[in-house]
């Protein structure tokens, strides 16, 4: 077993044995289950960069083993440039939504089984974009689902969160099962459930290619959540306790852009795609205008930030559509940055409802202006991240976006690029009235309905032992800060990780540009 | 001279980023001084760049590589962007400098707006002499963020009046679609021509096919409008009117313009290509001067900053009418010369705080101001007139030509009334009387301001005396064909057969007796059926352009503007109650119904009739079958068994027999 594959392994292994751990050790480990989990999730992310290197001197690290080998299934992990920015996003996510639940999350003795689910989400996610094999990817696919469907149903906020989580099992598990219904044609078409196999080239009737791509697009565009399949994200985002929130947002979503990545842009050329330009673009558009519309409208500031999450895949989803050079780089780079400006506004929002808590935003205002705990800390972290979101530069999303408009203007359809151009004032309005609405103008004291977790009626969390309420919202404002950076230093420095994701292009579309 | 050019953006980048820690630092002695850093960076910026001016138009230029794709983006010494630089610069050093001077210690400037101040100045100098569209483009985002933040630096958030995150927030959105045109047009473009670099890029641009060239040459123009403020996206600017003297005079009524006019400058050769959508620039051009100028007109009594605002809006509208003439070193020239002028004016004629009824002021300083703000608008109304002469003479179309001498026309009547009305409201019992917002900054000393004043008059004095040789000057600078200057016969000749000038005149002798008579200012918005309706001409057109001003503007525009906005929430939240609530949930649930109700069905026809039906008859058959087998199987296997017994006992029988 050679560097690389022991890297390979560590990737997958580390939080699985993380996982296992807290598992074994129960209500023993509730005190530093955090450490387990963090330690897992950091060696993740370092084998992830450690396999960089192997990358960029052509390798592509490979590890198989044997399944059932009556039915030629086999366990095969496979590393390349398409991989490699979501590996990233999910192994630093993972890590950041860890590091956030230490301030957020109220231990008990259940705490060791919260950090081993979200271990197993991560495992999950990893494990989809390092699978080599449809048998694999959709086992790993369905183990993301599982982990945080149990997180939600179990650890989720309000009266409604086993409904919830129903909801949201049976709506991604419907798309699920159209990407399981496309990969068993997929394999029964090709006689091969291994993906160097397809990326090899594959000859299928036209028909069925359409049938496919249409199966496929589909299936990840419910994991995407864009419109009108995105009915599950917003209740979802609400109801889940906020580092597993942070996972969904700014992790998981990512994972329908790489199951479009993988199958359909990865395995078909460009003229076989070329029929979906449009949908697609369109879907993007519409979902983008209706996200920020829907963002515009709601009152409570996750559902908020959740919407925002519907408009912002619609402008990935425009990207992929574009088919270009641009747009798909764009595209993904999107991903990235989306991962990182919206994990760090649900860290902001997290904060925000950790020190009032209060969720509705007309009961918010001045927040900047008040005496509360680290607000203004928050303000400033909140307000890159609304700028951020709003596409203004030099913060990390103009780049992509500058990317994915710029694909847009290469099309034939310039009125519906104008459209999406314009569609991004909206993303601006929304971002400006949430920013202003939570912290600026005069204070208002908030006044929870209800009691948080660990409060008494009537508390609220600024009642708490002030010494109390600052060392545990330095724990949430860490990472928060952190990633406020990180959008600012990726807007300023985009050259390493575009570069990273520009050799994913010889992998798409049959590599012609 | 890379250094320089270096230090020319880095010093108030730095600056700017280093005063909030300086600021943390510092002891609170030395924070009282820190309010002077602004000026200093700022003068010390314009000084640098008046050193670069003799290298101006090399070939100086600093490169780096930011985003992948989009080539080098050069940072260069181009002559004209130099000028503006220079001169926007400038403006701020003395923008700073007078506001300290007028205001005294007492108005105390937000340490927020002098780091805003200086971020915006080293943004600016990227716009004025990056070569590069997407280094501009950046660069103008910048700016228009420091803009937008002023309201926020200025105001405290208080829970009645002036709002200054709303401010921000309206500023923020105005500027972002003249963003948006501008990111829309860059994009087209460069998917075209396959560069970003301007000069090259816009070289080509004629080769675009048709709809393409309309999208770039709309995006540019919906850009250029929305920073010039025209009528009616001068909304941004209007925001500025609650703001302190430096943000509105500098920042917003100079800085954000003289972009617009650059980027004008720039993409004026596009508009010779542009087929309809130059008459489109010319219409838009003529009607927002020519109402603006009106507006600018009407408000003329009713505070100095919103008649500059649509003053601003109305000269805006000029600028695209000498583009869409192809004027391109006019437009360039505009930025140059309305920069002194509009500082001069807001300085000029900011008024007297409420209760601090300038009691030292004498009569003779009155003068100088009124004099200097009338010497100003003396020189921006020949400008006026000179830019109306280009604009006919370029082969405007007639009427475009026409309003475009009206919008003069109004611009110096308005000028005039501004002049009398400032004399008029620095008197005491008049300032007294005047309600000013409460925002706006302590006290006005009346002799400190005047060196600066006096330095501005000095500017545009200069500047009408030695006009022809500064126009051949920046003609050689811009490497333009020169500008051509009529002589007095013409002028006069010109002045003669235009109906617009000759209107003027007579305004102005109608109206002499306004400004020699002197008279208590109602400064209450006049009504529809004033009693001295009569009194004179200009008097009657002011109170008529007013109302229109009211009916427009508050009528028609605020309503506008709040059915838009209320149009956006209310459709959003209704979008959201029908699609999210009605059409999707009512349709998920339904379908849920559905999907329940077919399960049941289902569950009755198949489970319970069906399957249950079968398997109830199947286990009935097998009871039955059961029973039946057990009662034959038990019969025989009693029979058996008895068969058994009795083969058994045979058996032993037998054996016993055999044995024995």
């Amino acid at each position: 077993m050679t560097y690389d594959h022991l890297m390979l392994l560590t990737v997958l292994v580390a939080p699985l044995a993380a996982a296992l751990a807290l598992a074994l050790l129960r209500g023993r480990a509730t005190r530093f289950a955090v450490w387990i989990a963090g330690l897992g999730a950091t060696l993740s992310l370092a084998a992830t960069f450690a396999l960089i290197p192997a990358l960029q001197r052509g390798d592509s690290p490979s590890l198989g083993f044997r399944w059932i080998p009556a039915a030629g299934i086999s366990l095969n992990l496979h590393l390349d440039w398409l991989t490699l920015p979501f590996l990233i996003t999910e192994a630093a996510v993972t890590l950041v939504a860890v590091l956030y639940s230490r301030g957020y999350h109220h231990a008990d003795e259940r705490t060791p089984y919260f950090y081993a689910l979200l271990m197993l989400f991560a495992v999950g996610m990893s494990g989809t974009t390092l699978a080599d094999a449809s048998f694999l990817f959709y086992v790993f696919w369905e183990l993301m689902l599982i982990a945080s469907c149990v997180l939600i149903a179990v650890w989720g906020e309000g009266e409604r969160k086993g409904a919830i989580a129903i909801k949201y099992f049976i709506f991604t598990h419907l798309g699920s099962l159209m990407v399981l219904v496309a990969l068993l044609m997929l394999y029964n078409a090709t006689g091969s459930d291994s993906f160097s196999t397809l990326r090899e080239g594959v000859s299928l009737s036209p028909a069925l290619v359409t049938t496919l791509t249409i199966l496929f697009l589909i299936g990840f565009s419910v994991k995407m959540a864009v419109f009108p399949l995105h009915l599950w994200l917003p209740d979802a985002h609400t109801v889940a306790p906020m580092s597993v929130t942070i996972m969904l947002a700014a992790a998981m979503l990512s994972m329908g852009t790489y199951g479009i990545l993988r199958f359909p842009l990865s395995i078909f050329g460009r003229d076989q795609m070329m029929p979906f330009a449009l949908p697609l673009m369109i879907a993007g558009v519409v979902s983008e205008i209706y996200g920020a519309l829907m963002a515009l409208a709601e009152q409570d500031v996750k559902r908020i930030v959740a919407y925002s999450s519907v408009s912002q895949m619609g402008y990935i989803l425009f990207g992929l559509g574009t088919l270009t050079y641009s747009g798909v780089i764009g595209a993904t780079l999107h991903v990235i940055y989306h991962a990182i400006v919206k994990a760090l506004l649900f860290m902001c929002v997290g904060l925000i409802i950790h020190v009032t808590g209060e969720r509705r935003i007309d009961r918010l205002g001045g927040l900047a202006g008040s005496r509360l705990p680290a607000m203004r800390l928050t303000a400033i972290c909140t307000g890159v991240g609304v700028l951020a979101i709003a596409g203004t530069p030099p913060l990390c999303i103009f780049d992509s976006e500058w990317m994915i408009f710029a694909g847009g203007f290469d099309t034939p359809y310039l009125t519906l690029t104008v459209l999406a151009v314009l569609g991004s004032l909206l993303t601006v309005a929304y971002a400006l009235w949430f920013f202003g609405r939570i912290f600026l103008g005069p204070y208002k004291a908030p006044q929870p309905d209800r009691p948080l977790e660990g409060l008494t009626a009537g508390e609220t969390p600024a009642d708490e032992p002030l010494a109390a309420l600052v060392i545990s919202t330095a724990a949430l404002a860490i990472p928060t800060v952190a990633l406020a950076i990180l959008a600012l230093v990726e807007g300023l420095f985009p050259a390493p990780v575009f570069n990273w994701v520009a050799h994913e292009l010889p992998l798409l579309l049959g590599g012609v540009w | 001279m890379d250094v320089l050019l270096v230090t020319v953006i880095a010093g108030p980048l730095l600056a700017g980023v280093a005063l909030p820690a300086a600021r943390y630092w510092a002891g609170a002695s030395r924070r009282d001084g820190m309010p002077i850093v602004p000026l200093v960076v700022s003068t010390l910026t314009a000084l640098g760049l008046l050193v670069l001016l003799p290298w101006a138009g090399s070939d100086l230029a600093l490169s780096i590589t930011w985003l992948p794709g989009t080539g080098p983006m050069a940072i260069g010494l181009g002559g004209t962007g130099l000028y503006v630089a220079l001169a926007t610069t400038g403006a701020c050093a003395l923008a700073l400098w007078g506001t300290r001077a007028l205001q005294g210690t007492r108005a105390k400037q937000s340490y927020w707006m002098d780091v805003l101040a200086l971020l915006a100045i080293a943004a600016a100098q990227i716009a004025f002499l990056a070569e590069h569209f997407l280094a501009r483009y950046v660069a103008l985002e910048i700016v228009a963020l420091c803009v937008a933040l002023a309201p926020l630096a200025d105001l405290q958030p208080t829970g009645d009046g002036v709002n200054g995150g709303g401010l921000t927030r309206l500023v923020y959105l105005v500027l972002r679609l003249g963003d948006v045109g501008l990111l829309v047009a860059i994009l087209v473009l460069w998917s075209v021509v396959g560069t970003l670099d301007i000069a090259p890029a816009l070289e080509m641009g004629h080769t675009l096919d048709a709809t393409r060239l309309n999208w770039v040459v709309a995006g540019f123009i919906l850009a250029v409008w929305v920073k010039v403020g025209g009528w009616p996206l001068h909304l941004w600017l209007q925001a500025g009117e609650h703001l302190s003297l430096f943000s509105h005079s500098w920042l917003f009524a100079t800085l954000m313009p003289n972009l617009g006019l650059y980027l004008l400058y720039r993409v004026t050769p596009l508009l010779a290509h542009a087929g309809g959508m130059q008459w489109a620039v010319y219409g838009v051009g003529a009607l927002g001067a020519a109402l603006a100028a009106v507006l600018a007109l009407a408000t003329t009594r009713s505070g100095s900053r919103l008649s500059l605002v649509y003053l601003g809006a109305a000269l805006g509208g000029l600028a695209l009418l000498l583009a869409a003439s192809g004027l391109k070193t006019a437009v360039w020239m505009t930025a140059l010369v309305l920069t002194p002028l509009r500082l001069l004016f807001h300085l000029a004629g900011e008024p007297a705080p409420a209760g601090e009824a300038v009691p030292g002021r004498s009569t003779l300083a009155r003068a100088m101001v009124t004099g200097l703000y009338a010497l100003g608008g003396l020189a921006l109304a020949g400008y006026g007139v000179l830019c109306a002469w280009w604009i006919r003479r370029a082969g405007a179309p007639p009427g475009v030509a026409l309003m475009a001498e009206f919008a003069v026309c109004v611009i110096g009547i308005a000028m005039l009334r501004s002049a009398s009305a400032l004399w008029r409201r620095s008197h005491p019992a008049e300032a007294v009387a005047r309600e000013v917002p409460a925002t706006r900054p302590a006290q006005r000393r009346p002799l400190e301001g005047l060196p600066v004043l006096a330095l501005l008059g000095g500017i545009v004095l200069a500047g009408m005396l030695f006009f022809e040789p500064l126009i051949g000057h920046l003609t050689g600078v811009a490497h333009s064909s020169p500008l051509v200057l009529p002589g007095a016969f013409e002028m006069a000749r010109y002045l003669a057969i235009t109906p617009a000038f000759w209107g003027a005149l007579v305004l102005a002798v109608v109206g002499r007796r306004t400004f020699l008579r002197p008279r208590q200012v109602s400064l209450e918005p006049p009504t529809a059926v004033a009693g001295d309706r009569a009194l004179n001409f200009d008097q009657g057109l002011a109170q008529a352009a007013q109302i229109l001003g009211s009916v427009v503007e508050v009528g028609i525009q605020e309503r506008v503007l709040g059915a838009i906005v209320r149009g956006v929430l209310n459709g959003a939240r209704a979008t959201q109650r029908i699609v999210e609530q009605r059409m999707l949930n009512d349709s998920i649930q339904r379908v849920s119904e559905a999907v329940i109700l077919s399960g049941r069905l289902a569950y009755r026809v198949l489970e319970q009739e069906g399957l249950e039906g079968l398997l109830r008859g199947t286990v009935r058959a097998v009871l039955a079958g059961g029973r039946r087998m057990q009662r034959w199987h038990t019969g025989r296997l009693r029979r058996n068994l008895s068969w058994v017994a009795a083969c058994l006992l045979l058996a032993i029988a037998a054996l016993m027999f055999y044995g024995w």
